[in-house]
């Protein structure tokens, strides 16, 4: 079986606090996504879940244990090779109307990552651009609007786009949906599941909702104080054992 | 008896020109009752709460309509209306607690106050009772001397309801009281607002704009689109049958999470 996609090796990371010892906030977490799945992390607040994704975007560096990306080591990789390896792993966080530009254009927003790693031209990158808004569901007349003119469920399926155009294998969802109405969770997360399946796309799903992961996801992995508590696979058609995932 | 009669409520703005965003709205709420609350973002949810404790933000105002708590009549018109019977008579819990404290205060004294000035108890008497409500909504008692900044977004909430359990109000409005907790705090939250019910026959109005939630808690469902309620009756018969074509996606929606893949 060729390299998974993602591998996390026993990975653990510790924050400094003033007055006070290190807080251990994720501890040897071991976890395996192979191409084509999708996982679901779900857990309480302040589990662990969200520095897990920073880890696994190599965003931040373990202190313990590893992080492989298609088989290659994330935190003895230098700066060059890694922004490159981004271009693989996308992330869709939580609330866009902070990380979009407020003054960037929909259009301009979700056709900067191609210009940026010089994929292609202004003109083609603007091209993409107007296709990845039709992907994700948003019509031509939004191109022109920034964030500020954009609803919530809107501004998420431009960051959406914006995550796709670099056709990424690995997309990183946290509580992604988590600021939207019942409906458009509901439509974005069809929208997922459609994506995952003409693009390939795997998944690392983060939220607190456990109905969200059941209705997208294939495997679960429950986090608690920093620890992987449970993986298993979900509804599945042949239930593997579960020595299968995650561990060595 | 009804303890809430809301008829034809506007909210709106009277400058700089004359606007309409919440028209024609007619709510009851029953002893004991609750009544679910939904929309889209922007449909009237929060300002229909906020009005009916006379918290609506100016320039924001009750344009029109009546509403009567007990059977008496509520004076809308704002702030300084209200301060009599907000509190003991009804009690918002806004959807982000953050707001609702006061970030320099230690939660106990915080509790404490509120009950001196709602219910007139001694400063010994509050103390006392702040004391014993903090375990009654699953705080540590070593909790009165946080600050808010040091408790999650589920504690603060739970403060709220701790001086919620101390006034016993006759209803309680509480706008996404769980949006943004996790599942096991959620569940907690909306535990503790039964209890309130049960105990005291507390109504609830409970605005959110997650249906399950209002499934697992509400008899009535009220649903406003675009400043107009599009729906309202009895949650299972709109839910069975829904007239408006958003309450149709609504249903639709929860439905789709309820299916197996």
């Amino acid at each position: 079986m060729s390299a998974p996609l993602l591998e996390l090796r026993e990975v653990g990371k510790a924050y400094a606090r003033s007055g006070k010892g290190p807080e251990r906030a994720v501890t040897g977490v071991n976890l395996r996504i192979q191409a084509g799945e999708a996982w679901g992390l779900v857990g309480p607040s302040g589990a662990g879940k969200s520095t897990l994704a920073r880890l696994a975007l190599g965003l931040e560096d373990c202190d313990q244990g590893r992080v492989l990306f298609q088989g290659r080591d994330l935190v003895a990789m230098n700066r060059r090779d890694k922004r490159r390896l981004l271009t693989s792993m996308q992330m869709v966080w939580q609330d866009p109307t902070v990380y979009l530009n407020p003054f960037a254009s929909a259009l301009v927003s979700i056709a900067e990552p191609l210009e940026a790693f010089g994929l292609c031209s202004r003109q083609q990158a603007r091209r993409r651009a107007q296709e990845l808004m039709a992907l994700v569901g948003l019509y031509p007349g939004l191109a022109g609007r920034k964030p500020g003119q954009l609803s919530g469920g809107q501004c998420q399926r431009v960051a959406l786009a914006r995550a796709l155009s670099l056709e990424p294998s690995l997309l990183i969802c946290d509580e992604a949906l988590v600021n939207l109405d019942l409906v458009q969770q509901v439509r974005i997360l069809e929208l997922l599941g459609r994506l995952r399946r003409e693009l390939e796309l795997s998944l690392l799903f983060i939220s607190h909702d456990p109905t969200l992961v059941r209705r997208l996801c294939t495997h679960l992995a429950i986090m608690e104080q920093g620890r992987l508590v449970e993986r298993r696979a979900l509804h599945p058609p042949a239930p593997r054992p579960p020595s299968v995932h995650g561990r060595e | 008896m009804a303890v809430l009669e809301v008829r034809r409520l506007r909210i709106g703005l009277n400058r700089p020109e004359p606007t309409v965003l919440v028209s024609d709205v007619s709510l009851a709420i029953e002893e004991g009752e609750c009544l679910g609350l939904t929309g889209q973002s922007g449909s009237g949810k929060s300002l229909t709460g906020c009005a009916l404790s006379g918290l609506l933000p100016p320039p924001l105002a009750v344009l029109g309509g009546e509403a009567r708590l007990m059977g008496r009549s509520l004076d809308l018109g704002g702030a300084k209306a209200m301060r009599g019977r907000r509190g003991r008579e009804v009690f918002l819990m806004f959807q982000s607690p953050a707001g609702a404290l006061d970030p320099s205060a230690r939660i106990g004294p915080q509790v404490a106050e509120a009950l001196r000035s709602a219910r007139g108890l001694d400063r010994r008497q509050a103390k006392e009772a702040a004391r014993e409500l903090l375990p009654r909504v699953g705080l540590e008692p070593e909790r009165e001397r946080a600050y808010p900044f040091e408790l999650s977004g589920g504690q603060r909430q739970r403060v709220l309801l701790a001086i919620a359990f101390g006034l016993r109000p006759r209803l309680l409005i509480a706008d996404e009281p769980t949006t943004g907790l996790d599942q096991a705090n959620q569940e907690q939250i909306l535990t503790l607002l039964r209890e309130l019910q049960d105990s005291q026959g507390t109504a609830l109005c409970l605005i959110s704009h997650d249906l399950r939630v209002l499934a697992a808690m509400a008899q009535d469902l009220a649903v406003l689109h675009r400043g107009r309620l599009v729906e309202n009756g009895p949650l299972e018969r709109v839910l069975a049958s829904p007239q408006h074509w958003h309450t149709q996606e609504l249903a639709r929606a929860m439905q789709y999470l309820e299916t197996e893949p």
